[in-house]
């Protein structure tokens, strides 16, 4: 595996390269975290690689969040992981489902938020 | 990707790279005979462009970088820099082997010779004038997968929209990637990075697709994308960036803005709605409904009268029917070829030849008890879907022989040059088909063939002026099916075999006797004797004198028969005899005493009876009287040791081998029977005598005697018993 995740009191913190090899194992790590919380946060500030794949997972953690009823947000991004969310056309001025609009992950204002995050 | 998956996709890669440098080869002798030719150009272009990006896509980098090199000229030459020449075309048909090198040094083969690779690349460099602009772009393509994609992006540039020009033409391109996309190693992030190189552009991703965490497959692609991007540098690049993903994704490239006068006038880009209907995100018709709140347009247009109920009808018929065609040619498009590794045919062909033996059992079975009716229809329709299935598994082996053909083009290019002739080669009927495994088992006896040819029948070209000929000799590679065969022929219009030496170099080599009376044909044979040679030298190419022997050994492997005519001063052909397939033959059943044994048909020409009067009347020799010929045979039951009771009436089965006859005694001759043949273990294989082995309807094992062997031994014999 080419990361690491560690949570600590409702923070998932991600380190290393996110990418689509370990992509079972990082999915299995957003799952537990997202069962174990009622508000969690997205820590990526360590993640030095991030791929598609791993992009997807991330939506996807929203996503299941949102139907277990909690919520979960994007906390600090490394300049790569903003880059490449940038980057990679991921950046949405609405959510993909109605109901979900103002709380999307990738709605500019916030992933602008989260790389200010980062840098500290 | 787990090591095993890696490992698929690099042997598949490797695949299609020698693939790849087939077509390139070939791609670039066509370009020798006219260097300006731009889709020829182009052609060589994108095939080195797919070697690079593959090469580093799976981790071949050293391949993606050599390939770079000659892609990079080929890019100066397409851009119309500079010319091709014969040179760069010597220097890219050595670099082609180079890659070849490469990747078999990759699989474990000998290493590389880093001299040779550099030699090239130094030869390559000399044609690139002093451009630093176009390396940076190379450079970043060429990169390998290593390195961080958040590294490019931490490079990224902001949306710039200054210096566009009218030259600049604005694309939108939907990018639908098949959900394997990350299964098959593929990176969007670095294709989307190769898009914004080419010029000012705005990406969106569509998300809605991804399922939650508890239904995702997390190495699928959910993902698909629109890009508009504004370049000056054409559809091709575009379509450059997606060339390995373009057989799985849907890939739709629009142009949204040509730069052209009358559209830059009008600042005002479409409306939304029209936006919609044109990506197909809304039909169009109810998009009308929503802005007029009117039925369809088809009705209005039928109530107001402006238009008949049937031209609507029929206009609206029109539309569905070219919307399918246009869908089923799609699908068909689609469905082409698919990749098998060769060892699972292999795998059918066996199931399928012992379901044949089976099935021949419950054909014997059924028809013992003929009055089973149902049993016997039911045998009947068992027999006829498998000898389908036979055909079928067996043609799915043939392969045409003209890739075989395409390979020697450039033998006889390298050849000609080595050897100061000037050769054309001509193919017919590269359509036909054989099996896999006899092609490949074809190539070596053919190259020697040909080397023959022109080292030995094509003449200099002032030799060939001289007696009246065209400077350029001819050769033609033939092949065409006969029957249960296919013939291959090797016809040149060179000097043609000088029957004089060959008949004092066999003398000399104790092949025949000086006295000996041969026909011009059997004279002509002989070149396939071990060790003959006429050469006088001993050329690099060939003259030692073992060629055709290995080659007459390796047709005969095959269970085919090989040939040469030739006319002094006019020209050879060799013509090659194969049967179309191995694993399956005609054969005759026959048994002695309780032993079963199965002859090839295909060398069988009639029975004879054997009583007591022919043996008398051959003053007890081992000869049968056919017609006038008295035929020497051997008695199977003597020559594989049986000890019982000969009986009254024996049967001699004629069978012939080039010009020769012999008789096999048998006791009784049972009939034709098709033959799955198995090979013998290796304990039994040299048993000389026997080629192999089936099994019989019941059971039984059946002996597949070897004809060429039987016939020297006869041969032996009779001269021993002469002696």
């Amino acid at each position: 595996m080419n990361f690491s995740s560690k949570v600590n009191d409702g923070t998932i913190a991600f380190d290393g390269g996110l990418a689509v090899e370990d992509s079972a194992e990082i999915r299995q790590a957003l799952m537990e975290f997202v069962n174990s919380v009622d508000a969690g946060v997205i820590d990526l500030s360590k993640v030095s690689d991030i791929d598609v794949a791993s992009l997807q997972l991330l939506c996807s953690a929203h996503k299941y969040a949102l139907k277990k009823g909690r919520a979960l947000r994007l906390g600090a991004m490394s300049e790569f992981v903003s880059a490449a969310v940038k980057a990679s056309g991921f950046v949405h001025s609405r959510g993909c489902m109605r109901e979900m609009d103002e709380k999307c992950f990738w709605l500019p204002q916030k992933v602008a938020a989260a790389a200010r995050e980062g840098r500290q | 990707m787990s090591g095993d998956k890696q490992d698929r996709y690099r042997n598949t890669y490797r695949e299609e790279a020698a693939e790849l440098l087939a077509e390139l080869e070939s791609s670039l002798m066509e370009l020798e005979h006219d260097l300006q030719d731009m889709d020829i150009i182009s052609r060589v272009f994108r095939a080195l462009h797919t070697i690079k990006g593959s090469g580093s896509m799976f981790g071949f980098d050293d391949v993606a970088e050599f390939a770079h090199d000659v892609e990079n000229v080929f890019e100066l030459i397409r851009n119309k820099k500079i010319d091709a020449s014969q040179e760069i075309i010597d220097l890219s048909l050595k670099s082609c082997d180079h890659i070849a090198a490469m990747l078999t040094a990759a699989e474990g083969g000998e290493p590389v010779d880093a001299d040779a690779g550099e030699a090239i690349r130094k030869g390559l460099a000399r044609f690139i004038p002093e451009e630093p602009a176009i390396k940076p772009v190379q450079k970043a393509q060429a990169a390998s997968p290593q390195k961080s994609q958040a590294e490019i992006f931490a490079q990224d540039e902001p949306f710039a929209t200054e210096g566009i020009t009218c030259a600049d033409v604005t694309y939108r391109i939907t990018f639908h990637p098949s959900p394997e996309l990350f299964r098959q190693g593929i990176r969007p992030l670095l294709m989307i990075d190769d898009l914004k190189r080419l010029g000012p552009s705005y990406v969106f991703a569509h998300t809605t697709d991804i399922p939650a965490l508890d239904e995702i497959e997390p190495e699928t692609c959910y993902t698909h994308w629109d890009v508009i991007l504004t370049t000056s540098k054409g559809i091709e690049s575009i379509k450059d960036i997606f060339m390995f993903v373009e057989d799985d994704s849907d890939i739709r490239i629009d142009v949204l803005d040509d730069g052209s006068d009358d559209m830059a006038d009008n600042t005002e880009y479409k409306k939304l709605g029209e936006i919609l209907v044109d990506r197909g995100d809304i039909d169009a018709g109810e998009f009308e409904n929503v802005l007029n709140g009117r039925r369809r347009i088809g009705e209005f247009l039928i109530e107001s009268g402006l238009a008949r109920v049937r031209s609507v009808e029929s206009a609206l018929g029109e539309q569905r029917h070219v919307q399918k065609i246009r869908k089923e040619r799609k699908l068909i498009d689609q469905a082409a070829t698919i990749r098998v590794p060769s060892i699972k045919l292999d795998r059918l062909v066996d199931l399928v030849g012992e379901l044949v033996t089976v099935q021949a059992r419950l054909s014997q079975i059924s028809n013992s008890r003929k009055r089973d009716t149902e049993l016997l229809s039911i045998a009947e329709e068992v027999e006829r879907l498998s000898s389908e299935l036979h055909d079928n598994t067996l043609s799915i082996r043939m392969v045409p022989i003209g890739t075989t053909f395409s390979k020697f083009r450039r033998l006889v290019r390298d050849l000609s040059q080595d050897l100061g002739r000037r050769v054309n080669l001509q193919t017919q009927g590269a359509e036909t088909e054989l099996d896999k495994t006899v092609i490949e088992r074809l190539n070596d006896p053919l190259v020697h063939l040909i080397r023959n040819c022109i080292d030995h029948g094509i003449e200099p070209p002032d030799v060939r002026e001289a007696s009246g000929k065209a400077r350029e000799g001819i050769i033609t590679l033939s092949a065409s099916h006969a029957g249960a065969e296919v013939h291959i022929k090797i016809i040149d219009d060179g000097a043609g075999l000088d029957l004089d030496t060959v008949r004092a170099k066999a003398v000399s080599q104790g092949l025949i006797g000086p006295e000996d009376e041969t026909t011009d044909h059997e004279l002509m044979q002989l070149i396939f004797a071990p060790g003959f040679s006429t050469a006088k030298k001993v050329t690099d190419v060939s003259g030692r004198g073992v060629g055709m022997d290995v080659v007459k050994r390796s047709i005969e492997a095959l269970r085919g028969t090989v040939d040469v005519q030739s006319v002094r001063g006019a020209g050879t052909t060799i013509t090659l005899k194969i049967p179309l397939t191995l694993a399956i033959i005609e054969g005759l059943l026959v048994k002695v005493q309780s032993n079963y044994f199965i002859l090839p048909l295909s060398v069988v020409e009639e029975c004879v009876e054997l009583g007591a009067k022919e043996i008398r009347q051959a003053h007890q020799r081992h000869l049968v009287n056919v017609r006038g010929d008295m035929v020497p045979y051997i008695r199977l039951r003597e020559r594989f040791g049986f000890n019982g009771e000969r009986p009254e009436m024996e049967q001699v089965v004629i069978i012939k081998a080039d010009a020769s006859r012999i008789g096999v005694a048998v006791d009784h001759v049972i009939g034709e029977h098709q033959t799955v043949i198995k090979s013998l273990s290796r304990i039994y294989k040299n048993i000389r005598g026997v080629s192999g082995a089936t099994i019989l309807g019941d059971g039984t094992v059946a002996l597949i005697l070897d004809t060429l062997r039987l016939i020297e031994e006869a041969e032996m014999d009779e001269l021993n018993s002469l002696a």
